[in-house]
């Protein structure tokens, strides 16, 4: 396996000549930016240009990662050519989030096929319901699949985000790359760090992923009073307070963030399903736990792999945790690369949720974490 | 350096040792002003946070302790408890609005009245001075817990029973007073009280029944323990009770008991306890009595109260009872053996028909066999069964013989002959050995009559138990026997041991005196067995004396024998009495003793006891007149 990383910024282009020499059926290049869509679709047709024969995946973020550094407007590229591994890479249009579950089940039964170990995952941002994606994908993929993955992001805007169809930015889309073979490993971690306080709240109106009313009063209220001053950055101081789902008996804890509100109705769109009825609590950061969190995530997806000449690790961490962190960001991003073997490669970016297998073990859209994937080939 | 700083300075490409250069210094602030920026928000949100969360938690507080508050007077209201607080001063502060139905007072006219007020108007007087000081005990100690159980009058005169819990919270924040908990609980106690009644109550007569007596008896054991006193248990069985029921029924059996229930409850005093045992089993407890025969008056009394016939749907019914008694400490140690010792008393009593017996260890030695022969005896006397046998005695010098002594045989038609060791010291125990005695009386001096009628002059010894000797009436009871059998008096010799006569002197004196007046020849039994004063034994208006047959059996091998019948015999005869020995079974003892100089002789060797008319032809047959020895 065969990986390169590289950077474009604004002000110095690119930090590499783009290594045409790895292309081939059996590479993947990963992109991630922020750039304006058309400063995006250049770099975007650059790297196709090169790499006519590789599978090019990537989105839109809220800040690229980028080995140890986190980086805003600019491109995070990494180019990983497998040996003993064959790609597939397909693509869906999602119009509106109530389309998220066909779109699933059309992804996973073009990817579905003898050979499947993982799949990558890369999803419009704010058009898609993250949950009912997952159980379109889930319904039709066997257990064994690792799925993996996040929401594309902007930045703190919540405005448009793309994902890479084609070769070229485009909303309304969810792409998925196909890792077939059995010499790849794909490990995976996702961590929050996040307490919860205050009072568990009833959720007393709800319709999938919008969240009306908790214990009858508006949802938005709420969040403004506790925002006070902030609330003036809606919707992207919500991420202050995410929402976590407090768990049934046996079930697992889920957490979720905002991604958008709506004066008009009082209502504020969550990244996944917040189901009527249950009861939810608010979440606050920990400094020092969402570091931790960071570290612990990338051990998890280490754990128990096989490390030989390359790792390519996909981090994907929540924009809530970078406008936390702020200036400390890229502390979490050092203590991934801590917890991983010495030489892996590091991309990633800042999304608007996080798709990985819960500790039970089938995939859940998640927010608030720092969710890890590992490629290596044995 | 912080390691934010020191990120922000290799971010920059900054050499921590160098001041940045203008080109780099704007972009330096940039982020080391967002850094700041970053903890401002970061402050402002955290504190945001704690201030909202803390009053969201204050509402939620305040929220859940209002729904407390109406899901307790909720559940006050609907609770059949009555919930009373009381301030430290005693005062009512708070009352449940359910105080209207036990308390029968609308709660708001509760409200800041003390509690003593209401308990010295509304609470029955015998309860109001432990209840007040329940309640002062319960203001006064911190934590205490009492229960309390008190009547209530209502606003209609009627009185309700009252129970519940005080505790004193006085401590406790939310209560700040003594809580008290009331509920009627008049059913349950009625119940209770009926319950109770009919535990300890005979239904048919209303007396206490054995579980209340033996309760009582109980007590009276304590108490007489610790007083020093005695207490008395009479059991009294109604005599031919059975019969009544079989012929009459049972409404007239009830009836009767009924009778005698109320004619005992009469008759004793207040102190003392009339119980129903079962069937026509009675018992008289006398918790205070002096003495044994204080219990011998009262069971006198008892059985005469039952003397008049009791008249049943106009039927007039005689009653007799059969009355046991039995004394503490006298008999027993405990309510258990006592009434099992008036039980043995109370079945020998029946037994011999003779009232009351008192209790006495002999008694129980009684295997059931005997006291059943002793059930059996009066009816065995008027059935003929008993049957007097007759031994001869003989005169030493000449052999005649001079007369028999009479010995009272049972033909029981199952066990057979029965000899007089089987029933006659049982008869001594009781009442029943002066009807046996008078029995053979008559039966000896009939056959006295009618061997004089055939010529035979013979006289004849009857042996007299203790109880007859002192028996005042005995020398009449002679006088009349010997009258109607127109026998002489000094054919009839009676026999009495000296313990007989030791046992009252003066009584046996008087008795003795009389008959030896009638010319009733008097003999002391069983001579040298007991101890004899020998200046009393001058007194005595005896005629002759018997020599114990154990000094005779031993006779001629114990130098010792053979001196108490050499000194008996001299002494008889120095005071002019007769002696006589007994038990003589060989030729060899009877020539001894004629050696010794004794007058006459009794035993196998002359003759066995026998029937009456097997004596006729013995006598018939003996060579007349014959010396026994050659």
């Amino acid at each position: 396996m065969d990986i390169r990383l590289l950077g474009w910024e604004p002000s110095t282009g690119w930090s590499a000549p783009l290594p045409d020499e790895l292309d081939g059926p059996s590479t993947l290049v990963l992109a991630f930016g922020s750039p304006t869509p058309e400063v995006a679709a250049a770099r975007l047709a650059e790297l196709a240009a090169a790499l006519p024969q590789a599978q090019l995946a990537g989105c839109s973020t809220a800040g690229e990662i980028l080995d140890q550094r986190v980086a805003e407007g600019s491109m995070s590229v990494a180019v990983a050519r497998f040996a003993h591994t064959a790609l597939r890479r397909a693509e869906a249009a999602v119009a509106a989030p109530p389309d998220s579950r066909r779109a699933g089940r059309e992804l996973a039964g073009a990817l579905d096929a003898a050979g499947l170990r993982a799949v990558l995952v890369l999803s419009d941002g704010l058009r898609v319901n993250g949950t009912e994606l997952l159980n379109g994908i889930k319904e039709v993929l066997p257990g064994e699949v690792v799925v993996t993955g996040g929401l594309a992001g902007d930045g703190d805007r919540f405005e448009a985000t793309w994902v890479v169809r084609q070769g070229r930015p485009t909303g309304g889309v969810v792409s998925a790359i196909g890792l077939y073979g059995d010499r790849v490993q794909v490990g995976h971690g996702s961590q929050g760090g996040w307490d919860r306080f205050g009072v568990e709240r009833r959720v007393t109106r709800s319709n999938g992923n919008v969240l009306y009313e908790l214990d009858g009063e508006p949802a938005l209220a709420l969040y403004k009073r506790y925002l006070g001053d902030r609330a003036a950055g809606l919707p992207a101081t919500a991420l202050l307070f995410p929402l976590a789902l407090c768990a049934d008996e046996g079930g697992v804890g889920l957490v979720r963030t905002v991604l958008a509100v709506d004066e008009a109705n009082q209502s504020m769109t969550f990244a996944g399903d917040v189901p009527q009825g249950g009861r939810v609590q608010l979440m606050r950061a920990n400094f020092d736990r969402l570091v931790e969190g960071a570290a612990a995530a990338g051990r998890l997806a280490h754990h128990g792999q096989a490390f030989h000449g390359g790792c390519l690790a996909v981090a994907i961490s929540c924009v809530g945790r970078r406008l936390v962190l702020g200036e400390r960001t890229e502390e979490e991003v050092e203590a991934v690369l801590d917890s991983l073997p010495a030489g892996s490669s590091l991309v990633g970016f800042y999304s608007y949720g996080e798709i990985s297998p819960s500790t039970v073990g089938t995939c859940d859209l998640h927010n608030q974490t720092m969710t890890l994937t590992t490629l290596v080939e044995a | 350096m912080h390691p934010v700083l020191a990120r922000q300075l290799r971010r920059l490409s900054l050499d921590p040792g160098a001041p940045p250069d203008a080109t780099a210094w704007p972009r330096f602030l940039e982020r080391v002003e967002r850094c700041y920026v970053d903890a401002d928000d970061e402050r402002y949100t955290r504190e945001r946070l704690v201030e909202l969360s803390s009053q969201e938690m204050a509402a939620l507080h305040q929220q859940l302790r209002e729904h407390d508050e109406r899901r307790f007077q909720a559940l006050l209201a609907s609770s059949s408890d009555t919930t009373i607080v009381l301030g430290a001063a005693g005062e009512i502060v708070f009352a449940s609005s359910s105080a209207t139905r036990v308390l029968q007072l609308p709660a708001d006219q509760l409200d800041r009245q003390p509690m003593m007020v209401f308990v010295q108007r509304r609470v029955h007087p015998d309860d109001v001075d432990p209840l007040t000081a329940k309640l002062q005990h319960l203001l006064a100690t911190a934590g205490c817990e009492e229960s309390v159980e008190f009547r209530l009058r209502r606003p209609d005169g009627t009185w309700r029973d009252v129970e519940g819990l005080g505790r004193n919270l006085l401590a406790d924040e939310v209560v700040r007073g003594v809580l008290l908990t009331l509920r009627d609980v008049s059913e349950r106690k009625h119940l209770e009280r009926t319950l109770t009644h009919q535990a300890f109550t005979d239904q048919l007569t209303g007396l206490p029944n054995r579980a209340l007596l033996y309760d009582r008896a109980e007590q009276a054991i304590r108490l007489a323990s610790r007083q020093g006193l005695t207490a008395a248990l009479l059991l009294l069985d109604l005599d031919r009770f059975k019969e009544v029921n079989d012929t009459l029924g049972h409404h007239h059996g009830d009836l009767l008991l009924q009778q005698v229930a109320d004619r005992l409850h009469g008759s004793l005093r207040g102190s003392d306890t009339v119980a129903r045992l079962g069937g026509d089993e009675f018992a008289v407890l006398l918790p205070q009595i002096t003495s044994v025969q204080e219990a011998m008056v009262v069971a006198d009394k008892v059985s005469a109260t039952t003397e008049a016939p009791f008249t049943v749907d106009g039927l007039s019914l005689d009653v007799d009872v059969s009355i046991g008694v039995a004394v503490y400490p006298d008999h027993a140690t405990d309510a258990n053996e006592l009434l099992q010792r008036a039980d043995v008393a109370m079945y020998a009593a029946k037994a011999t028909h003779t009232g009351y017996t008192v209790y006495e260890p002999t008694l129980d030695q009684h295997s059931p066999r005997r006291l059943g022969l002793l059930g059996q005896l009066r009816r065995a006397m008027a059935a003929g069964e008993l049957v007097v046998h007759y031994q001869p005695k003989a005169d030493v010098g000449s052999g005649r013989i001079l007369g028999v002594e009479a010995l009272v045989r049972w033909q029981h038609p199952e066990h057979g002959l029965l000899g007089p060791g089987e029933f006659v010291p049982l008869a001594e125990t009781t009442g029943l050995i002066r009807p046996l005695t008078a029995y053979v009386l008559d039966a000896s001096l009939r056959q006295c009559r009618a061997w004089m009628d055939t010529g035979q002059q013979l006289s004849v010894a009857v042996n007299l138990s203790t109880r007859c000797l002192l028996d005042l009436t005995l020398p009449d009871q002679i006088t009349q026997l010997l009258e109607e059998t127109a026998v002489a008096a000094d054919r009839l010799l009676l026999e009495i041991t000296e313990s007989a006569i030791m046992t009252d002197p003066t009584r046996a004196l008087e008795v003795l005196n009389r008959l030896h007046a009638l010319g009733v020849q008097l003999a002391i039994d069983d001579f040298g067995t007991g101890y004899s004063s020998m200046a009393y034994l001058k007194s005595l208006p005896v005629d002759e004396l018997k020599v114990d047959r154990s000094f005779v059996k031993h006779l001629r091998d114990n130098q010792n024998d053979a001196v108490i019948v050499r000194s008996t015999v001299d002494l008889g005869h120095n005071l002019g009495l007769r002696v006589v020995a007994e038990g003589v079974e060989d030729e060899a003892t009877l020539k001894e003793l004629a050696t010794l100089g004794c007058d006459s002789v009794q035993g196998y060797y002359v003759a066995r006891p026998m029937p009456a008319a097997e004596l006729v032809a013995w006598l018939v047959a003996q060579p007349q007149p014959a010396t026994l020895h050659d």
